[in-house]
């Protein structure tokens, strides 16, 4: 007992030490400046090792894709260190090697990324290889049928898991058919593209003016702004800066329930769709608070008090902003129902009661000191996205914006955003063992391939 | 006993001068037996704390499998002086970043925070570490959320082949024989008895070390250590090592396999030696060089060269305490002629028993390691893990600041040896994975 008290007046003072040591601010100030070309940069230092990080933020994302296009823009951003004009990919590859590193490069619904960070002493080899694949890709058609053959391998809705099916329909379901983010790739269509086709849609949104530099670490800003101008001066676009890209946000206004069947599967997976604040909102930092406070509602209710699940996760993030936020969980067949009630019932209590004054100076705390606690250039560079974040002196108020958010603020975005009435529920499971709970659900549309392969 | 070494002397060459980034390392071990690191790294002001039990699925025995894992949840469901909601409450309210894991060897829990809130983690491992309460009420709960995770692994189609072909790798009695995540019909019958049976046999200060990594001062964390880790009596026996049967009179048990992806995997199976082996790093730089690494022979060769593989993975732990069957998958489009793949590779390791492996490989993974280790620097995560790692394996944190050395000293008669001995053409197994339609 003694113990306990001893424990509690500790923990006590370390918090209350720990929350009121003044904050650094850790975002850095910067230089920006554009290339003659549009491209634009930005410059700052982070971190005390000689590294440099390039991260180039490239305004071009699945919702670039027109019908037929599906899948296009993950394979540009894929096969970009597939090999370029100056460099073969082996060689490409052994170089970065030798250095402790690589190029990455991906993208989701919004932006690609393409990305590096170099030791100070390689910043020059590094540079050029970086540039040379970002600027001069060759897109061979062998390593592109590659890249085709092993996501359809995985994405074949026939052999997709649950979680991938409660995915690609719950987007479907979510956007429909004619939105870039509603469609899927399929293997007919996918297996129809061509690296010509790659190359287009490269040349078409892979541009300087579409493309935005984020350099930190501790470079040498001299020399490498001289490699920047050396290597990304003369990168024109072919076909102009003619790049667009804007979508619709979905609506969703009542409870609509779908289902995808995974004949043999152990488990139900469902994904809860809602709308969230849209890309720029005012209410982006206090939605963010709210979900990840929902969030832990939902795990303390659905995992640690009933054990249904290993895991339930509400999910938004500013840069993959689609207009809309998703609740996941994976559960076993027998307490589906059991858990769309208890979601149903945390949703509801959340909108009806609000969030405590504990339960957000815990998440203020946790935002903060995520942020406070990025160790490298290249993870900081992500919160600086300059397509997301476009205003940098507001971005560089992050800490104090958050810290600002009263309960009063908080509790009226989840009146906007946390309705008990409106959302739409994707389910994927074996309906022979399903079919009774699912009989429980109005006006279930059942989902088939036919949908996405339209 | 207070000893000053300095970690990670990651040395390379700039403009002609050696440039070093050194980090004081410290230890002390408490009359307890519990050896506490400190590694003062200048930073953000955020600490990692770790503390690694040697304890994982390698003791547990039929009945209970699957228990070591199912403990690390258990470590989360609290006290005498605290409960699960307070423990979970009290890290989060730091701001906390924290988790653990279990691997065949160890179990781990860390957190990673403001250096102000260090003291709170120590309290609150100490106490867990001492004072654990398990009640079969709680427990019935999170028998049910490990099964989850289990159905979980199993509805990925890639992952469920791994679990379901791993039983046939390791002969009945070696302490790796069933994966760590174990056996559903075992997890979801626990009982409170077994858990606290296993929390007595296995977890005390002298089967343990505490790392703490970041903007600290030693003498600080060795006073608080002192503090909560010091009136920990519990003491279990020396740890005995263990042995393990042996891998080169045994084979894996199958040869054929199927997977629900239309994919083909290739999947060679072949004795890897304990991490503190004297092979140990010549077999993990043929790892890494023949196989694995991106600029790998049978990577060039394989995907870059000849396309006929998508990817060559190692899916097994590269550091064991126990020799074990090292795994290498290679994951190739379902087509005739496949079969070539296999000469090819079998065609690489005969060369490397021959021949060794071309100095320039050799190199690149060296100077890769030295690039690497640099990057690694800026992180208390990474630095924390390779401690720990050396700490556990070589009983020595120090070595994490030798390992490129340790590669250095290969030379091509090792290479050579050790590769006639672990893949020499009576040693490596083959499993053939199709697709079931």
């Amino acid at each position: 007992m003694r113990t306990a008290k001893y424990l509690a007046g500790i923990i006590f003072l370390l918090l209350f030490v720990a929350a009121d040591l003044p904050v650094r601010n850790p975002f850095p100030e910067v230089e920006r400046y554009k290339l003659k070309n549009g491209l634009e940069v930005i410059f700052a230092d982070y971190g005390t090792l000689p590294v440099t990080s390039f991260t180039f933020f490239v305004n071009v994302g699945k919702k670039s894709e027109t019908p037929g296009q599906q899948g296009l823009a993950d394979l540009a951003a894929g096969a970009l260190a597939m090999g370029n004009e100056k460099y073969a990919r082996m060689e490409q590859d052994q170089l970065l090697y030798r250095m402790g590193t690589g190029i990455s490069s991906g993208s989701n619904s919004n932006y690609s990324v393409v990305s590096a960070s170099f030791l100070n002493r390689d910043v020059e080899k590094g540079m050029d290889l970086l540039a040379a694949a970002l600027t001069k890709p060759t897109l061979p058609q062998v390593e592109i049928d590659e890249m085709k053959g092993f996501n359809l391998a995985q994405n074949k809705p026939s052999k997709m898991d649950i979680g991938q099916l409660a995915s690609v329909y719950g987007d479907y379901f979510t956007f429909g058919i004619e939105h870039p983010l509603g469609r899927h790739f399929y293997e007919a269509q996918y297996k129809k593209i061509t690296a010509a086709q790659v190359k287009e849609f490269y040349s078409f949104n892979f541009t300087p003016a579409n493309t935005k530099l984020v350099v930190l670490g501790k470079p040498d800003r001299a020399l490498v702004k001289k490699l920047i101008e050396q290597q990304l001066g003369g990168w024109t676009a072919i076909y102009g800066e003619v790049n667009s890209a804007a979508y619709d946000v979905a609506s969703i206004k009542e409870k609509e329930y779908a289902f995808v069947n995974k004949s043999g599967a152990e488990q139900a997976y469902l994904q809860w769709i809602k709308k969230s604040p849209t890309a720029g909102s005012k209410d982006e930092n206090a939605f963010r608070i709210a979900n990840s406070i929902f969030t832990e509602r939902l795990m303390d209710d659905i995992r640690e008090k009933r054990g249904y699940t290993y895991g339930i996760y509400s999910s938004y993030s500013e840069d993959e902003n689609e207009g809309v936020f998703r609740v996941r969980t994976q559960v076993r067949s027998e307490v589906m129902l059991n858990t769309i009630q208890a979601f149903d019932g945390a949703l509801a209590d959340f909108y009806k009661n609000g969030v405590t004054d504990t339960e957000l100076l815990k998440i203020k705390m946790k935002y903060r000191n995520e942020i406070l606690g990025i160790e490298t250039p290249g993870a900081f560079a992500m919160q600086m996205n300059p397509w997301v974040y476009k205003d940098y002196n507001k971005r560089k108020q992050y800490l104090q914006q958050i810290e600002a958010l009263d309960i009063a603020t908080i509790n009226k975005t989840i009146q906007k955003y946390f309705s008990p009435d409106s959302y739409k529920l994707v389910i994927a499971g074996d309906e022979k063992v399903l079919n009774e709970q699912l009989a429980g659900l109005p006006n279930l549309q059942r989902l088939d391939l036919s949908v996405i392969e339209n | 006993m207070k000893k000053l070494t300095v970690l990670s002397v990651f040395l390379f060459f700039c403009f002609g001068k050696a440039v070093a980034f050194t980090y004081p390392t410290f230890d002390k071990k408490l009359a307890n037996g519990l050896k506490v690191i400190v590694c003062e790294k200048p930073g953000n002001g955020f600490a990692q704390v770790e503390v690694w039990y040697r304890v994982g699925s390698k003791d547990e025995s039929p009945g209970n499998r699957g228990m070591a894992h199912m403990f690390e949840h258990m470590m989360f469901r609290g006290t005498k002086n605290v409960t699960g909601p307070q423990l979970l409450h009290k890290l989060d309210s730091a701001g906390a970043s924290w988790n653990a894991y279990t691997s065949f060897d160890r179990t781990v829990y860390h957190e990673y925070l403001p250096v102000a809130a260090v003291e709170m983690a120590l309290m609150l491992e100490a106490d867990r570490m001492a004072n654990l309460v398990v009640t079969q009420e709680v427990l019935n709960t999170e028998r049910q959320v490990v099964g989850e995770e289990y159905r979980n692994g199993i509805s990925n189609s890639f992952r469920k082949m791994l679990l379901d072909r791993y039983e046939n790798l390791h002969p009945q009695g070696h302490p790796y024989k069933v994966d760590v995540i174990g056996h559903l019909d075992e997890i979801t019958a626990f009982t409170d008895e077994q858990c606290m049976s296993f929390y007595d046999k296995f977890y005390s200060p002298n089967n343990a070390f505490l790392i703490v990594c970041g903007d600290v001062n030693h003498e600080e964390i060795f006073l608080q250590a002192e503090k909560y880790f010091g009136p920990v009596t519990k003491q279990l026996p020396p740890a005995v090592a263990g042995s393990s049967p042996d891998l080169f009179s045994s084979r894996v048990t199958v040869n054929e396999f199927g997977i629900n992806l239309p994919l083909q995997d290739y999947c060679f199976a072949f004795p890897q030696p304990a991490t503190s082996d004297q092979d140990y790093f010549a077999f993990s730089l043929i790892m890494s060089t023949l196989f694995t690494d991106d600029n790998s022979i049978l990577n060039e060769r394989l995907i870059k060269k000849e396309h006929s593989a998508y990817a060559i993975v190692q899916t097994n732990d590269s550091w064991s305490l126990y020799p074990c069957r090292a795994t290498v998958d290679v994951i190739m489009a379902p087509m005739p002629g496949n079969v070539r793949v296999k000469k090819a590779i079998r065609e690489e390791i005969d060369k490397v028993i021959a021949a060794g492996l071309p100095q320039e490989k050799v190199d690149a993974f060296i100077a890769n390691l030295e690039a690497s280790q640099t990057m690694a620097a800026y992180s208390a995560r990474a630095i924390a893990g390779d401690l720990g790692s050396a700490e556990y394996y070589f009983h020595d944190y120090r070595r994490a600041d030798t390992l490129t050395d340790a590669y250095r000293a290969v030379t091509q008669d090792d290479i050579k040896r050790v590769a006639g001995i672990y893949l020499a053409a009576g040693q490596v197994d083959f499993i053939n994975i199709k697709p079931t339609e």
